[in-house]
């Protein structure tokens, strides 16, 4: 009987402090975090600015170093390898930017960008260096022609591919993409998820992706994780969750998502104020400021990750929202503010 | 949506096709620096074949025709010892070349790296860097010049050896300026994340995409040397007469001025100047070329 | 081409804008770009606008060519905006400036690098009232403190004196709303208000600009890539493609009819529609403006293609409820 796979990526209790802008003050950018993703499977991170996500990401591959908890690559510990000992690693572990023209080195051709990977961490020699990015090229669909040229000389899509196909090279167990289709036009949006959920079905790949977009999300990803300030809110089934958001958090974003038909013409849940700074954290809950269904012990107790179903929820009051749902009181899959608990009363 | 960053603007080498029309192009999209260069490659050209053009040896006096002005013979006239001055102001040439150069080298060598490594590391490692350099910076150059020098010794390689540090700080500022821009954008990090060294990300990945502020940089700071080492020797230090340095020569000449022989001081004063408005314009002339708002139209 | 639904005068009536750019390549030859060729568009009072394209497809400049912000190498070769009765491309620049900031407003992307940084942002929303309604330094503190409020500001007096880079990104977007509305403008035209934002605050800032619009029966043309942003928040739409209009009418028949392949096309890639597999190829790159070919502009990846549109670009039907620029448009 073979052994199941190590899963590609585990975060354990992350934390990443940063120091603030002033003296003294400190920036609680990811506030212990747990998550993981199995062999081949595709976790989306979901999240809003000062939610951590794309710290959480860089974490992930030890771009950043976390003030605490431990980073397993398929089953290696390296949260505390050396320099040398993860260059080692990399070859495992890539990562797509969100800016490619930042990010690919605008003197080199498109062939020696691919290239240097393999001269990295192969010893193939040239040819079979050549044969391999015409193989990966034409996986992302990327035409022969365009290996000759420069970055500047490619437009936005076809540059995020060569960013992609770079992360490929060396056969990744784990792939982290951080807002891949952010800057790019709609039309080339619809063509890179396609091809990164076909490359998923040939390589077995696991894909974190990291993105503020729900709307891609439903399309490629298996599993959600929804981060508020640093924390995780709700994670689970994207399916689920979508059907019916648990948190309030997660509530309100997917009631902020504006569907292109305007037959859905739908109240908005809109939520008061703005997202607070990470640098003073509140105690407790740290949603409480604008939650619709906030109480006053939700201000100093911390929620903990509470499992319901096939997820998991931080919020108090998770029990009574599991029991308004089956008391059916969720429309269209999008709860509103109030939760009734029974037919007379109603909790704010 | 869709701007390319400030990397993307810096033009990337694309097919070399058509040189000539290119070149032409260049040309008259700057007619400083085409200017620039122009006197800069006169004056290499004279250099270069000083032992050809030259009608005099250079340093051959002759006794009879001291202070002789210009005129059939000595086109230029003689100096004091009765040398001819036109055949030292070209021999100057080279002088003023072979401390340029040398000069520019060392900054480069020196600063580039330092500055490229500083603005990678980043932490204290910058702050110490920047410290140091910014104290060579304040230093009043020519003070600090003819102090060293006279410590030292007065001979060329000193000179060269005190000019060019200080021009390392310039180059180091300029590079980590660079390094940093980059890095913001997230450059640096793409370079970890494929696997590279660190060398290889100064080198390789920094080097080509930083030099662009310090390529325009060079030129002022050839003219900057040529200056510094012609006031040194004219204050006394470093190379002296009968060195045919232009330095040399004005000072020697000064004392002529009053009573009439112009032509010992004038003649390398104007040659120096020329020079040095040379090394400017091809200075002005790159600054313009390579300005990165200039590329917005040909992408 | 004007996608009309209310009878009555428009507040705002393009009509056939044509703007080119002219540049001059390395070599000094001059080339010319069609910026827009031919937008005609109509907003009435109470109405948000919705212009959306890609990138490059000309939004931005037909707001700034409404605005007459057009500058070298950008002219306006072509065309009529006419705004309360006047054609603003007759009116003298000084005439203009007093127009804008008054009675037509505009609120841009990234608000916070729009402010001025050394100013408190009170101070800024005070400074305009006081330019152009010659109010008093007391009475134009109150008026920005009054829009403060208005924009859903809490706590303005303390606000006001807040510096730009204090304030969120959200918060910034509605101190240029209030700076907007200071003078009671009838026109507000925003350029990709909401992107940048935080989903949450996206939609605070989209129903500040929509409730606003219905009480002051102001107008608005309301620019963005969004095409959720459209179909939630405006009443009319216009389909943007490299410099021309191709489709313009009330949102709900273009969105759940379109009739352009283009409209078709970025429908089916928003997010929230794309069935996979489904093969949108022939996304391509942005055609290049300078050198369109002759015809109808999306010729290159339309799947209908036919010579009648290399020959011919269709002209714009004025006055349609729902108008399109195609030879073969979708028919229901």
């Amino acid at each position: 009987m073979t052994k199941a796979p190590a899963p590609a990526l585990e975060l354990h209790d992350i934390v990443k402090h940063f120091p603030g802008p002033r003296r003294g003050t400190v920036v609680h950018a990811v506030n212990n975090v747990s998550l993981t993703v199995q062999a081949g499977e595709t976790v989306a991170l979901v999240g809003e600015s000062g939610s951590g996500k794309t710290t959480l990401g860089r974490l992930a591959l030890r771009l950043e170093q976390p003030s605490s908890g431990r980073i397993m690559l398929a089953g290696e510990d390296i949260t505390t390898l050396s320099q040398r000992r993860l260059r080692l690693q990399r070859p495992h572990m890539q990562m797509v930017f969100q800016d490619p023209w930042a990010t690919l080195n605008p003197r080199m051709r498109i062939r020696t960008i691919l290239e240097e990977p393999l001269k990295l961490h192969t010893r193939d020699n040239a040819s079979q260096r050549l044969e391999r990015i015409h193989a990966i090229a034409n996986q992302v669909r990327l035409g022969g022609q365009l290996l000759e040229r420069f970055p500047a000389q490619l437009s936005g899509g076809q540059l995020q591919r060569v960013a992609l196909a770079r992360a490929l090279m060396t056969h990744p167990k784990l792939v982290v993409l951080d807002e891949p289709t952010s800057s790019l036009d709609l039309s080339v949006r619809a063509e890179i998820l396609e091809l990164l959920i076909s490359l998923r079905e040939q390589s077995q790949v696991s894909l974190l992706f990291i993105t503020h977009d729900l709307g891609t999300v439903r399309l490629i990803a298996k599993r959600i994780v929804v981060l508020y300030l640093g924390a995780v809110v709700e994670s689970g089934p994207t399916e689920e969750i979508f059907q019916s958001p648990a948190h309030p958090y997660t509530r309100a974003l997917f009631s902020a998502q504006l569907s292109t038909d305007v037959r859905q013409r739908r109240e908005r849940q809109i939520l008061q104020g703005e997202i607070p700074s990470p640098v003073n954290l509140p105690p407790g809950c740290t949603f409480a400021g604008r939650c619709p269904m906030a109480l006053p012990a939700c201000q100093t107790r911390l929620p903990v990750l509470q499992a319901h179903q096939h997820r998991e929820v931080a919020c108090l009051r998770l029990p009574e929202i599991v029991a308004a749902r089956s008391a059916g009181l969720y429309v269209d899959g999008v709860a509103t503010g109030q939760v009734k608990r029974n037919a007379s009363e109603t909790l704010t | 949506m869709n701007a390319p960053s400030t990397l993307a603007m810096h033009q990337s080498p694309a097919a070399v096709g058509q040189l000539h029309r290119r070149i032409y192009s260049i040309a008259r999209s700057t007619p400083t620096g085409t200017v620039g260069l122009a006197i800069i490659s006169v004056f290499a050209l004279l250099a270069l074949l000083a032992p050809w053009i030259t009608q005099f040896d250079p340093v051959r006096p002759f006794p009879n025709s001291v202070l002789t002005g210009p005129g059939a013979q000595f086109l230029l006239g003689t100096d004091g010892n009765g040398m001819d001055v036109l055949s030292r102001t070209i021999y100057g040439a080279r002088y003023a070349f072979g401390i340029a150069v040398p000069v520019l080298l060392f900054g480069l060598i020196v600063g580039v790296p330092i500055g490229l490594y500083a603005g990678y590391r980043g932490g204290w490692v910058d702050e110490i860097t920047l410290r140091v350099m910014d104290a060579i910076r304040v230093f009043p150059s020519i003070i600090l010049a003819l102090a060293i020098v006279s410590a030292t010794g007065q001979s060329l390689a000193n000179v060269v050896l005190v000019i060019g540090m200080l021009d390392v700080p310039v180059f180091a500022r300029l590079v980590r300026a660079e390094v940093l821009a980059l890095r913001a954008g997230g450059f640096v990090e793409a370079a970890v994340n494929a696997g590279n060294p660190t060398w290889r990300i100064l080198f390789v990945h920094l080097l080509p995409n930083c030099i662009r502020g310090a390529m325009a940089q060079m030129p002022i700071r050839m003219a900057w040397a040529v200056r510094v080492s012609a006031t040194l020797a004219f204050i006394g230090v470093g190379i002296q007469v009968p060195t045919p340095e232009w330095g040399a020569m004005i000072r020697q000449g000064a004392d002529y001025m009053i009573s009439g022989e112009w032509w010992v001081s004038i003649v390398p004063g104007v040659a120096l100047v020329t020079l040095i408005i040379g090394f400017s314009m091809l200075g002005d002339g790159l600054e313009e070329l390579l300005d990165p708002r200039r590329q917005k139209g040909s992408r | 081409m004007s996608g009309t639904q209310e009878s009555g005068a428009p507040l705002l009536r393009v009509s056939d804008l044509h703007v080119h750019f002219v540049a001059h390549d390395r070599f000094n030859n001059e080339r010319t770009a069609r910026a827009l060729n031919g937008v005609s568009l109509q907003i009435h009072r109470g109405q948000i606008f919705g212009l959306v394209g890609e990138t490059g497809a000309g939004k931005s400049l037909t707001a700034h060519a409404v605005m007459q912000l057009l500058r070298e190498p950008a002219r306006l070769v072509r065309g009529a905006i006419h705004f309360e009765g006047q054609d603003l491309a007759q009116l003298t620049e000084d005439d203009m400036n007093s127009l804008r900031g008054d009675r037509i407003a505009m609120v841009v992307q990234s608000p916070k690098t729009s402010l001025d940084p050394l100013t408190r942002v009170g101070e800024q929303i005070a400074r305009i009232h006081r330019v152009h309604r010659k109010a008093s330094e007391a009475q134009a503190r109150e008026k920005a403190l009054q829009m403060l409020r208005a924009v859903g500001i809490p706590d303005p007096e303390s606000r006001a004196q807040a510096w730009p880079h204090e304030l969120s990104g959200g918060m910034a977007q509605r101190v240029l709303i209030a700076m907007a509305l200071v003078n009671d403008a009838q026109l507000i035209i925003a350029d990709e208000p909401s992107t940048g934002l935080d989903v949450t605050v996206q939609a605070q800032i989209l129903d500040l600009l929509r409730v606003t619009v219905r009480t002051r029966q102001m107008a608005s043309l309301l620019i963005t890539h969004d095409l959720g942003v459209v179909a939630q928040y405006c009443d009319q739409v216009g389909v943007m493609f490299a410099g021309s209009l191709v489709e313009a009418g009330p949102v709900a028949e273009v969105f759940t009819r379109p009739r352009h392949p283009y409209t078709r096309h970025l429908l089916d890639s928003s997010p929230d529609r794309i069935v996979l597999g489904k093969s949108q190829t022939r996304a391509g790159t942005a055609p290049d403006l300078y050198n369109l070919p002759p015809g109808c502009p999306y010729q290159n990846r339309c799947t209908r293609v036919q010579d009648v549109c290399r020959d011919h670009l269709m002209d714009l039907p004025e006055d349609t409820r729902h108008g399109v620029r195609c030879h073969f448009p979708e028919t229901a």
